[in-house]
């Protein structure tokens, strides 16, 4: 369900976008600690778009 | 964090650069670091920056000839600690303590060194500044996450033209073949119920042939029975009269009744033998007719069995060839067993899986590239309005406007708006600039950063327009650190105070 996964209104382009909030707040969090961990936003990255994928395949 | 303005910080070094040991102090104010030339000025101040930056490296503040180094400050009651190690390898590695304001961004915006971004980029003649005003405002931590999610969705694009995809591709071919096996295989059935069915019919027809035929057979044989106990009859009388005659005078009348009887008794005897002859030929003419039929039906068997054994063998041959499909088509559907990353998982799962994953990062993309104008616009406008009010301020003689454009470049009006190359300037004037930028820096992303740092930057400034920047800065800045250089006859290195107020110089030197 939609309405379980954080969404983030895109101001500009006005779709949601489903846990982009929540890796933000991790992501930003990582480089504030580790300016070079692309590596490690890479794994979250991968993280956040598997359950995206994983919920809208649950969903269809 | 605002740290207490009202204190002196305290900073003590021990082999940091040139320095075997000093300890001195700053206080809220401008505090001129006086020295000659290589008395330490330079590792004084890396080593104070390296408590708030790691921008410096370790092997820059360690003495080129010392094992250990530590720096401590001392501030509100509180102790901060970071030593420095020289390696077997020859590496220096530093740990400890940070100061409780630490913050990266403060090199670029609070320590005006020959080597700081700001400095160094404007003395050289350039004019883009994006990657300066990206890494103070964190435009940068968008930029990355755009470029990592870039990155990814890229890759998995790549895996997605790969090998195990492009055999699922061939999947609609292989799949119409296996229909194509299937009704080839239908078809053969139909064949062989045909076959049965017809054989059946045909082999019922001679069977019911081979029955009358059998059946006549059997009234014909009793026939022939018949007509052979007739002749046995007839043989008999015969016989009897025969007798009677020779027991009988010839001229009496009997004998000729019975030599008429026995006249008629061979005459019958005769037609019983030809009916008997005839009926032998049909019975025997059925028997052949029967015989034939049998051989017929055994045919037609044998001929059913090899038909039915050729059609059962393509049925085969089909079945097996259903199996080979079967097994292409799993091959194609799914990733194999031993795949490392996908273990026997059907294909069009995982495609759509993968493109769900890249619509995610599309859609993260666009975000975080409107985040990140956004968050750059805000930055640059912020920044051009606290340099405009710098310019202003200072009142700076033969400047109009100095700000970024659109694309992060440098753009000097002159008065009358005349535009001036960076690089045409003055040394003294590119310093200046620099100097009101780091500030301008400093009031928009760190205002409550409490120190500003300038080494060695002196040398060819204008005195009065040098006066004027830092006593600017001593208004909006807690401490204010400036090395100059001294004479030889100065000593070795003092630390002087000049307070908004104070209209004397303090000297205060506490070791070297």
């Amino acid at each position: 369900m939609r309405e379980q996964v954080s969404e983030t209104k895109s101001r500009s382009s006005g779709y949601m976008i489903p846990y982009v909030l929540e890796f933000e707040g991790v992501a930003l969090s990582i480089l504030k600690d580790d300016g070079e961990g692309k590596g490690k936003l890479k794994e979250l990255l991968e993280e956040y778009a598997a359950k995206y994928a994983k919920e809208s395949s649950a969903g269809t | 964090m605002r740290l207490s303005t009202q204190r002196r910080v305290l900073l003590e070094l021990e082999n940091i650069g040139c320095l075997n040991h000093i300890e001195v102090a700053f206080r809220p104010g401008l505090n001129i670091i006086k020295a000659p030339n290589a008395s330490g000025k330079t590792s004084l101040i890396r080593g104070f920056t390296s408590m708030f930056s790691d921008r410096i490296p370790a092997s820059h503040i360690l003495a080129l000839d010392k094992v250990n180094g530590t720096i401590r400050v001392q501030y509100d009651m509180a102790i901060y600690e970071k030593n420095f190690r020289r390696t077997p390898s020859g590496s220096v590695v530093a740990s400890g303590d940070t100061l409780p304001f630490a913050d990266e961004r403060s090199f670029d915006a609070c320590v005006a060194l020959a080597e700081t971004g700001v400095v160094h980029k404007i003395t050289g003649g350039g004019a883009g500044f994006r990657g300066y005003l990206e890494s103070l405002s964190y435009g940068n931590h968008y930029s990355m996450i755009i470029s990592s999610a870039q990155d990814l969705a890229n890759e998995l694009s790549r895996e997605l033209a790969g090998p195990g995809f492009r055999e699922f591709d061939t999947l609609p071919l292989l799949l119409t073949e296996l229909t194509n096996l299937h009704i080839r295989r239908d078809l053969a059935k139909e064949k062989i119920r045909n076959l049965e069915t017809g054989h059946e019919a045909g082999l019922q027809s001679l069977s019911t042939d081979m029955e009358e035929k059998t059946s006549v057979l059997s009234r014909e044989e009793a026939h022939l029975s018949g007509l052979k106990r007739d002749l046995t009859r007839e043989e008999e009388k015969e016989q009897q009269l025969v007798s009677f005659l020779e027991m009988t005078d010839d001229s009496a009348k009997v004998a000729s009744q019975i030599k008429d009887g026995i006249a008629k008794s061979k005459e019958k005897r005769k037609g019983v033998k030809e009916e008997i002859g005839k009926q032998t030929e049909l019975i025997d003419s059925l028997k052949s007719e029967i015989e034939a039929l049998e051989n017929q039906i055994e045919q037609e068997k044998e001929r059913e069995a090899q038909q039915l054994e050729g059609l059962k063998r393509e049925v085969d041959r089909i079945d097996k060839a259903i199996i080979l499909k079967e097994e292409e088509i799993q091959q194609a559907e799914s990733f194999p067993l031993d795949d490392l990353k996908y273990h026997g998982r059907l294909v069009v799962e995982v495609r759509s899986e993968i493109t769900k994953k890249i619509e995610w990062l599309d859609k993260v993309i666009e975000h975080f590239q409107e985040k990140y104008m956004r968050r750059m616009t805000t930055a640059r406008l912020s920044f051009n309005r606290n340099v405009t009010k710098a310019f202003e301020e200072l009142n700076l003689k033969g400047f109009e406007n100095v700000f970024l454009d659109q694309d992060f470049a440098l753009h000097l009006v002159r008065e009358k708006s005349v535009q001036q190359p960076v690089e045409t300037l003055s040394a003294s004037e590119k310093l200046t600039i620099s100097l009101v930028l780091m500030l301008a820096a400093k009031q928009t992303f760190l205002p409550d950063f409490p120190f500003f740092v300038i080494d060695e930057l002196t040398l060819s400034y204008d005195p009065e327009r040098f006066r004027k920047v830092v006593n600017y800065m001593t208004k909006r800045v807690p401490y204010v650190i400036v090395s100059s250089l001294a004479s030889i006859k100065a000593g070795g290195l003092q630390v002087v105070y000049k307070t908004q107020n104070a209209s004397e110089i303090v000297p205060e030197i506490i070791a070297s």
